[in-house]
């Protein structure tokens, strides 16, 4: 027994030396000697980028926090590569620290409109810069200046280090934007000679893991009784018949008797609105902006689903008449799915589900 | 055997001690020794004016060139009137970089300060290369 006591102290005292030694480690190591081995040029590199950030954006009175979006360097393919990566989060996580920059999350919708406008014109010129500031994300989350880059391998070991700074606060006229007259900056840093396999590491395509589970977000857009003037019956929902040409001369309301009149379920499982104030902190701004660009009124799912089969069963109980709709659907391996409907009318004035289905691959939240 | 694994534990605790209390005291600090101090505050941009505070435009010399950027923060230190350490300097208020007009001259502009700011005063640069 007291052999088993003691050895039981010992593991005690052996965990707290440990914990007390990680947290030397972790207390004494700079986040630059933590970030990569090739500390130095990224400081050089962070050094330089932010100081002309600061002189291009920062401005005391105006802008006394220049907000940025930082993307990974690719290389000359337009391929994110293990450097290029390593060096830009080294930037967001140096820039973060300072009290004149905010930089966005690599999960805000900002970042994921900006990409999308990347992909049509990587350099941001012309009437693109224009289209970019109009967007409702980009009113939502302005961004002062976009830091892209692109590195190229040297023929005597070193890489070719290519910052270019975008300044967005500014609006650009229409004749700017057609004389390219777009005060870009651009850095270009050579970094030290590298070996052989820290060329071949530093170079590695890099592949966006792949996950088995796909993601599945149903929305629906069913107005709340009493938005329309009628009166508002707890959380009763209405659904709407949508303007049929000229012989409508106004849209015309049914109502659900209940909440219980309109039941889901996702293959053998009933499903219920997510009420926002039970949303997840985390995914309030991805819920908000969905609902908004879907124009959808209410979350119903939002989890990981296997591949394969499934289906969505809507019952709607209308005047004492049931009546249930299935839509089928296939789920891909990692993927994004968007699940919305609405309830409408068809020709012979019943009640009908409309469903639009949006698969987004590249698991990227939609730019809105 | 006992006071073996105590020692060992206290040794722990002091080494997870001594590194957090040297990361803390790092930038935060209320007094600073004169030798900390990197700049002195030559002059007012507004001419004429002798007390400073916040809103108000200085100019910086610095006395060893620095990497800085437009929007760096600096801290204000005056010589500090308590204590038998004359070399001792407290802080009186905080500015932000507007200008940097070469590596050890800048202008700045005074955020906030709690005793009136004057021509002489030292200022520290938390975060650059001493």
């Amino acid at each position: 027994m007291k052999r088993v006591t003691r050895s039981a102290k010992a593991t005690v005292l052996s965990a707290a030396f440990f914990l007390g030694a990680l947290g030397l480690g972790w207390g004494c190591l700079s986040p630059a000697e933590a970030a990569s081995p090739e500390s130095a040029f990224f400081q050089d590199v962070f050094q330089k980028v932010s100081k002309q950030a600061a002189d291009l954006g920062f401005d005391y009175y105006r802008r006394p926090v220049v907000r940025m979006v930082i993307f990974d360097f690719q290389d000359a393919t337009g391929k994110e590569i293990r450097f290029g990566r390593a060096l830009a989060g080294f930037l967001r996580l140096k820039g973060g620290q300072e009290r004149q920059f905010f930089i966005y999350g690599g999960e805000d919708p900002i970042g994921i409109t900006i990409q999308s406008y990347l992909q049509k014109d990587p350099q941001v010129k012309t009437g693109l810069q224009r289209a970019l500031q109009d967007s409702p994300a980009f009113s939502r989350s302005p961004v002062d200046i976009l830091i892209t880059g692109h590195i190229l391998k040297e023929e005597d070991s070193r890489l070719t280090v290519r910052v270019n700074l975008i300044p967005l606060f500014k609006r650009v006229s229409a004749v700017e934007g057609e004389l390219n007259r777009l005060n870009h900056t651009s850095l270009t840093f050579l970094s030290p000679q590298l070996t052989a396999e820290e060329m071949q590491q530093a170079l590695t395509v890099l592949e966006k893991p792949k996950r088995k589970l796909s993601r599945l977000i149903i929305l629906s857009h069913l107005e709340p009784a009493g938005s329309k003037g009628r009166e508002m019956e707890g959380n009763f929902l209405t659904g709407s018949f949508p303007e049929k040409g000229k012989d409508f001369s106004q849209k015309e309301f049914w109502k659900l008797h209940s909440v219980n009149d309109l039941a889901l379920w996702l293959d053998e499982k009933e499903i219920k609105i997510l009420k926002a104030e039970d949303w997840e902190d985390s995914r309030k701004r991805l819920y908000h902006d969905v609902l908004s660009g879907f124009k959808a009124g209410q979350i119903w799912f939002d989890k990981d689903l296997a591949p394969g089969d499934h289906s969505l069963v809507v019952s709607l109980s209308l005047n004492g008449l049931y009546k249930t709709f299935t839509r089928s659907f296939q789920v891909r391996e990692d993927t994004t799915y968007y699940l919305y409907f609405s309830l409408t009318t068809n020709e012979r004035k019943e009640a009908a589900l409309q469903v639009r289905y949006i698969a987004d691959a590249s698991n990227t939240l939609l730019p809105f | 055997m006992k006071t073996r694994w105590m020692v060992l534990f206290l040794l722990s605790w002091g080494m997870n001690l001594v590194c957090f209390s040297s990361l803390m005291s790092q930038e935060k600090k209320e007094f600073r020794e004169a030798t900390e101090l990197q700049g002195t505050i030559v002059s007012a941009v507004q001419q004429g004016k002798l007390a400073l505070s916040s809103g108000d435009k200085i100019s910086v010399l610095l006395e060893k060139s620095q990497t800085m950027k437009i929007g760096d923060p600096f801290e204000l230190y005056q010589e500090s009137l308590i204590g038998p350490n004359a070399s001792l300097y407290q802080k009186i208020g905080e500015a932000t970089i507007l200008q940097i007009i070469n590596d050890r001259l800048v202008f700045g502009i005074i955020d906030s300060s709690v005793n009136e700011v004057a021509v002489g005063d030292k200022v520290y640069l938390p975060g650059t290369n001493r």
